[in-house]
């Protein structure tokens, strides 16, 4: 299940998520202060909320170390999530 | 053997059936917050004015506590796994302790979140905005609670006789529920709180 990574190894991985995650939300935060236009606020705020969500679903929900076919599983309900946000956004611009 | 059964990765799908049941059921719930994205998206972009005013009027430094709050919930429930899969009951228990107690903070701090709205006369009748934000954090909130319930389970069962470490598959698909609340909250985060 863990696929050859060590328990120290896991734990570390999970420490460096974590991590990350703290960075990243005070990054999106900060970014909010600075205007890079309206357009651009937004892609910047979706993309390291796309990264965060990368981070939890790769280390923290194990797609990782789990069979590579379950990938293509999630992607499906990704894929519609991901086509419906940006249709629906760039309709309203 | 009927343990074994369920909990080793089978020939045709490489992961063991709980865990493609959860994911199943986690894809089922990607499509459900889809609706509320979309609704979100379509109703933001038909009434901007409303949305970035009352936007402003939420609370950003809050929010932000909250999400590393829930963050933090989902470090402690992945160690909580790891922890027991090595047969480490004690800190097992604390782990699925300090879970449970970030998620308890994070409806707390939801609750004085909603509380000042109230105060405010904001309700989810006030206008657009209000009526998706309370929908979807509502709905989220709802999610948390779901989660709590079979941690309190977990942990009540540890304390009495120990949570068995052979069962630790079923902390494991709990992680999963719980990391997708926390994936959930960190869309939800920028969109209600911080694009506008």
């Amino acid at each position: 299940m863990t696929s050859g990574m060590s328990f120290q190894e896991i734990q570390k991985s999970y420490f460096k998520v974590f991590i990350a995650l703290l960075v990243l939300t005070a990054l999106t935060v900060a970014v909010t202060t600075i205007h890079f236009g309206d357009v651009a606020n937004i892609v910047i705020g979706v993309f390291i909320a796309l990264a965060k969500a990368g981070l939890v679903a790769y280390i923290f929900m194990h797609l990782k170390f789990d069979n590579k076919r379950l990938r293509y599983f999630v992607g499906v309900p990704v894929f519609f999530f991901v086509t419906l946000v940006l249709t629906l956004t760039m309709l309203g611009l | 053997m009927s343990t074994l059964a369920t909990t080793q990765p089978r020939f045709t799908t490489g992961i063991y059936h709980g865990k493609l049941g959860m994911w199943v059921f986690l894809a089922s719930e990607i499509m459900f917050f889809s609706g509320f994205f979309g609704a979100f998206i379509v109703l933001r972009n038909l009434n901007i004015e409303v949305f970035t005013a009352s936007a402003h009027m939420l609370d950003k430094t809050v929010a932000t506590i909250n999400t590393a709050v829930l963050i933090t919930s989902s470090l402690t429930m992945a160690l909580a796994h790891l922890a027991l899969e090595r047969g480490e009951q004690s800190k097992f228990r604390l782990f699925l302790f300090i879970t449970i107690l970030c998620a308890f903070g994070f409806l707390g701090i939801k609750s004085y979140e909603y509380a000042t709205k109230f105060g405010h006369h904001i309700y989810p009748w006030t206008n657009t905005f209000f009526a998706t934000y309370f929908t979807m954090t509502g709905f989220h909130a709802l999610h948390v609670i779901g989660g709590i319930i079979p941690m309190i389970w977990m942990l009540g069962k540890s304390l009495v006789k120990g949570y068995p470490q052979e069962m630790h598959h079923r902390v494991e698909v709990l992680g999963l529920y719980w990391h997708f609340v926390d994936l959930v909250w960190i869309f939800l985060f920028p969109t209600l709180y911080l694009i506008f």
